[in-house]
């Protein structure tokens, strides 16, 4: 099963809707998807959706998940660093009005520097998918996370 | 079925995920690249898959060859029913591929993405363009070449169409598409110097030259008329309008006709990274004498190579004085 979860932003993320649904089309994706598409005003057909899942909810289907994608949001990025399945993270952009700026962009290109797996098309989500990997936790926490963004932009 | 294998360069990428191809293609689909790209889709094609998915979304900036590909491997597939689809283009190149011939129904406009220059990634895609293609210059010499050129027309006019529509019945221009800069189909215009119905009766003609061009010495279809208007250049001289347009250059490559195009190898499409002219190096070195496509080539790659606007210049005088010489000897 294939998780799929964009948060709880008040802006859909209909790009990463499209992406599931294209990479269905053309036989990308053969298993079961759940998605949680908060605010997003198109939903993949042929998939198991819920707009929000409760915490116990997520907890349980991250467990079941073989892989797990996510927007590149701070509170998705701390809950799938807690778990040891493999995940990539699809970053929000403001030219497609997906969030107010382009800071998960930025916060993706930082991250993609920890080899942490960031998709910027349906042809990176479909490379992930053929050969997923987990990131190594220890590499990803709050702190370095910080330290590495403050070097960045300071 | 998984498997991942990095081909030839670290930008191109090929994935099979449930038996579905995904070729990742470069950040410069130059000519370089489409030779390589080229043996790769030949291999992927002899397993006949139902589909074949580009991913484009690292490419930014596409050459003439880059399209000739392309088009060739999309025929190719067409021919043994796998589907070709694009996925994630950058928007600049999708104009330039649907201009160049390439039907819509190839994209898949659901997998937009994020492209390297927004990321910053890439500063300046256009600097690989030939300097031509972008020259100031060029173009006002260009603007100022065609509104003269189209004094002359406008002044030859009403001799011409009435020697035309006297001699042989039809239309007073002759109008067919060409390909241009990057195989960008456009309208040439010329006055008529053959029967109407020319195209039909090209079999019956023998080519004279080798290769995808087409030339006779003593082609039947030319009327009279036509004939004294090929020895003048006359009938070449509605191509102003082309230059005003934009769609050619006073000087560049010929401009050659889709049928031409379609016969092209990734390494002949590059003669298309320029703007076509209304004269060229192939003009002014005997244009008569060629009979070898790779010839023609040949001219028009070292006319890239040695591309300046004196350069141009020069070419433009050196047309002018042929014409003349050849007027006077027509007359």
């Amino acid at each position: 099963m294939i998780l799929v979860t964009v948060g709880t932003e008040q802006f859909p993320f209909n790009r990463l809707m499209s992406w599931i649904q294209v990479m269905t089309k053309r036989g990308f994706i053969s298993e079961e998807v759940v998605v949680q598409y908060g605010s997003s005003t198109t939903v993949p057909t042929g998939v198991k959706s819920y707009p929000l899942l409760a915490p116990e909810q997520f907890q349980a289907l991250t467990k079941q998940a073989r892989i797990i994608i996510g927007h590149c949001g701070e509170g998705t990025i701390l809950l799938l660093s807690a778990t040891a399945k493999p995940y990539i993270l699809v970053p929000r952009s403001q030219k497609f009005k997906e969030h107010i700026d382009d800071h998960q962009i930025e916060l993706a290109e930082a991250l993609a520097q920890f080899n942490v797996p960031i998709a910027w098309s349906p042809g990176d989500l479909v490379r992930f998918l053929a050969l997923p990997r987990i990131v190594p936790v220890t590499l990803i926490s709050a702190t370095t996370i910080c330290a590495r963004l403050h070097d960045r932009f300071k | 079925m998984v498997l991942e294998t990095p081909l030839l360069s670290k930008d191109v990428h090929l994935s099979i995920l449930n038996k579905v191809p995904l070729v990742q293609l470069p950040v410069n689909l130059n000519l370089a690249c489409a030779v390589n790209l080229e043996k790769v889709f030949q291999h992927l094609l002899l397993h006949t898959p139902k589909h074949i998915i580009l991913d484009c979304s690292q490419t930014t900036f596409i050459d003439s060859s880059g399209i000739g590909l392309l088009i060739q491997i999309l025929q190719k597939a067409q021919y043994q029913n796998t589907n070709i689809i694009i996925w994630s283009i950058d928007s600049h190149i999708k104009t330039a591929l649907i201009a160049a011939g390439i039907q819509p129904i190839f994209f898949d406009t659901e997998s937009n993405a994020i492209s390297l220059i927004e990321r910053k990634k890439i500063k300046n895609p256009l600097v690989k363009v030939h300097l031509s293609v972008n020259s100031r210059l060029k173009r006002a010499i260009d603007i100022i070449g065609a509104i003269v050129g189209l004094g002359v027309v406008l002044a030859l006019f009403i001799p011409i169409a009435i020697a035309i529509k006297l001699d042989s019945p039809g239309p007073i221009f002759f109008s067919q598409t060409r390909c241009g800069l990057l195989g960008r189909r456009f309208r040439i215009w010329k006055f008529r110097s053959m029967v109407v119905n020319a195209e039909d009766l090209k079999k019956q003609v023998e080519n004279q030259v080798k290769g995808p061009f087409f030339k006779s010495k003593s082609d039947p279809r030319i009327t009279r008329v036509g004939n004294f208007l090929r020895r003048t250049s006359l009938d070449e001289i509605p191509q102003f309008w082309n230059v005003l347009k934009g769609d050619m250059s006073l000087v560049g490559t010929r401009p050659p006709t889709c049928d031409e195009v379609d016969q092209y190898t990734v390494q002949m499409w590059q003669r298309l990274n320029v703007k076509p002219g209304i004269t060229g190096q192939w003009q002014t070195n005997g244009r008569s004498e060629i009979c070898d496509f790779n010839d023609v080539l040949e001219l028009d790659l070292d006319y890239q190579k040695k591309w300046s606007i004196l350069y141009d210049i020069k070419l433009i005088l050196k047309t002018l004085l042929v014409v003349f010489q050849e007027k006077s000897s027509a007359m």
